[in-house]
């Protein structure tokens, strides 16, 4: 392993998904180089994406943006065999995510779904972070325009995110305070 | 009192022990009955290496079935242990001491596995079943009705809270893509936004 240092995110397939869909690519790239950050993806998530946006993965892959990576196959099927209601790429979002840190690596999965995110709190003891923390760093580092990443904040509630005008505020607001 | 004395565990067999901690652990509410002890042992035999030496499952119509879980349930009955799918008196007293001594492994894992499947509707029950397991599904007699249905029945486990997103597409048969357009559409919000720490 040569990541030991480095900080390594791990990214699911839906949280991929969104940052194409909301044209983020771009912003992605530019926080990965300013943040020296190495960006994986599990490899069972090719699975789960249709023709178009796995052929756009393999295009960022080949750019150098994300990288594919198989979890230990042994952590993936016992995770599988306990968390029934999860997905492949969500296991093996988790299962990577235990694996590297195992071996020493400050790796943090992203993910968005509930369920997978509850099972990596409160089972897994990992601190998962979601798209929304992914924009505001992307923000924070300058990688995206504050006012889209305020914008894309707003959005959220139309894409399947579960968020309170609360939730919302805060978040706008401390995108807000970032540059005064 | 009869006088007849109560059953050790000893004298149980692994199979009948986990019979017994899979009703222990069913959680309030939970539907318990035959065809979902068979899908539960079905996925603890997944497992645990003593069982599915024990337990031979085959493709019937309603999906995998032992008939050694059967005859091991009716034992337990016979024992004055269950009623159905129901721990008596007696036989709670010796499932509480069967899950006292389980390992920790072992207790998680059947939580884990009861506490999925005992919420779960029958056809949620099968459809999950048929996909995740195909090979059991393949003398099912529901398999057709159940499939056509498909797309149904994630989108409901999905607004009930019961799979992820990617389980979701799993079952209805669809790229993650197309599983979140239809969620969305529905007004389902599997994603979780939260205030960032830093």
């Amino acid at each position: 392993m040569t990541d030991h240092g480095r900080r390594v995110l791990v990214l699911n397939a839906s949280v991929v998904i969104e940052l194409m869909e909301m044209s983020l690519m771009e912003a992605l790239a530019l926080y990965k180089q300013r943040e020296g950050l190495k960006l994986l993806v599990p490899t069972q998530v090719e699975g789960e994406l249709d023709r178009r946006s796995r052929d756009i993965l393999y295009a960022l892959v080949r750019e150098g943006l994300l990288k594919l990576c198989a979890p230990p196959e042994n952590l993936f099927k016992q995770l599988r065999s306990v968390y029934l209601g999860l997905g492949d790429g969500e296991l093996g979002v988790l299962a990577l995510t235990l694996h590297l840190n195992s071996m020493g690596v400050n790796a943090t999965p992203v993910l968005d779904d509930r369920r997978a995110r509850k099972v990596a709190e409160r089972d897994l003891e990992l601190a998962p972070h979601g798209t929304v923390w992914l924009v505001k760093q992307m923000a924070e580092t300058s990688s995206l325009d504050r006012s889209k990443a305020i914008s894309i904040i707003r959005s959220l509630r139309d894409r399947g995110f579960y968020i309170t005008n609360d939730i919302i505020k805060a978040i706008v607001d401390q995108l807000l305070k970032m540059s005064t | 009192m009869t006088g007849r004395e109560e059953t050790g565990i000893e004298e149980l067999s692994t199979v009948e022990k986990f019979i017994l901690m899979v009703i222990y652990a069913r959680p309030p509410g939970g539907k318990g009955g035959k065809l979902r002890l068979q899908k539960i042992m079905f996925k603890l035999a997944e497992v645990f290496e003593e069982l599915r030496e024990e337990l031979d499952f085959e493709p019937y119509s309603y999906g995998p079935y032992s008939e050694a879980v059967e005859e091991y349930r009716n034992m337990l009955e016979n024992s004055g242990l269950i009623s159905n799918t129901n721990l008596t008196e007696e036989g709670r007293r010796l499932a509480e001491r069967i899950w006292r001594h389980a390992d920790e492994h072992t207790r998680k894992v059947v939580k884990s596995i009861v506490d999925f499947m005992e919420t779960l509707e029958d056809d949620e029950l099968l459809l999950y079943i048929y996909v995740t397991s195909p090979e059991m599904a393949e003398k099912s007699t529901l398999r057709g009705n159940v499939m056509k249905k498909r797309v149904e029945i994630a989108l409901r486990m999905l607004r009930k809270g019961v799979i992820s997103i990617g389980m979701a597409a799993k079952l209805a048969g669809l790229p993650l893509n197309e599983i979140i357009k239809r969620a969305v559409k529905r007004g389902i919000k599997p994603f979780e936004a939260v205030v960032p720490s830093n």
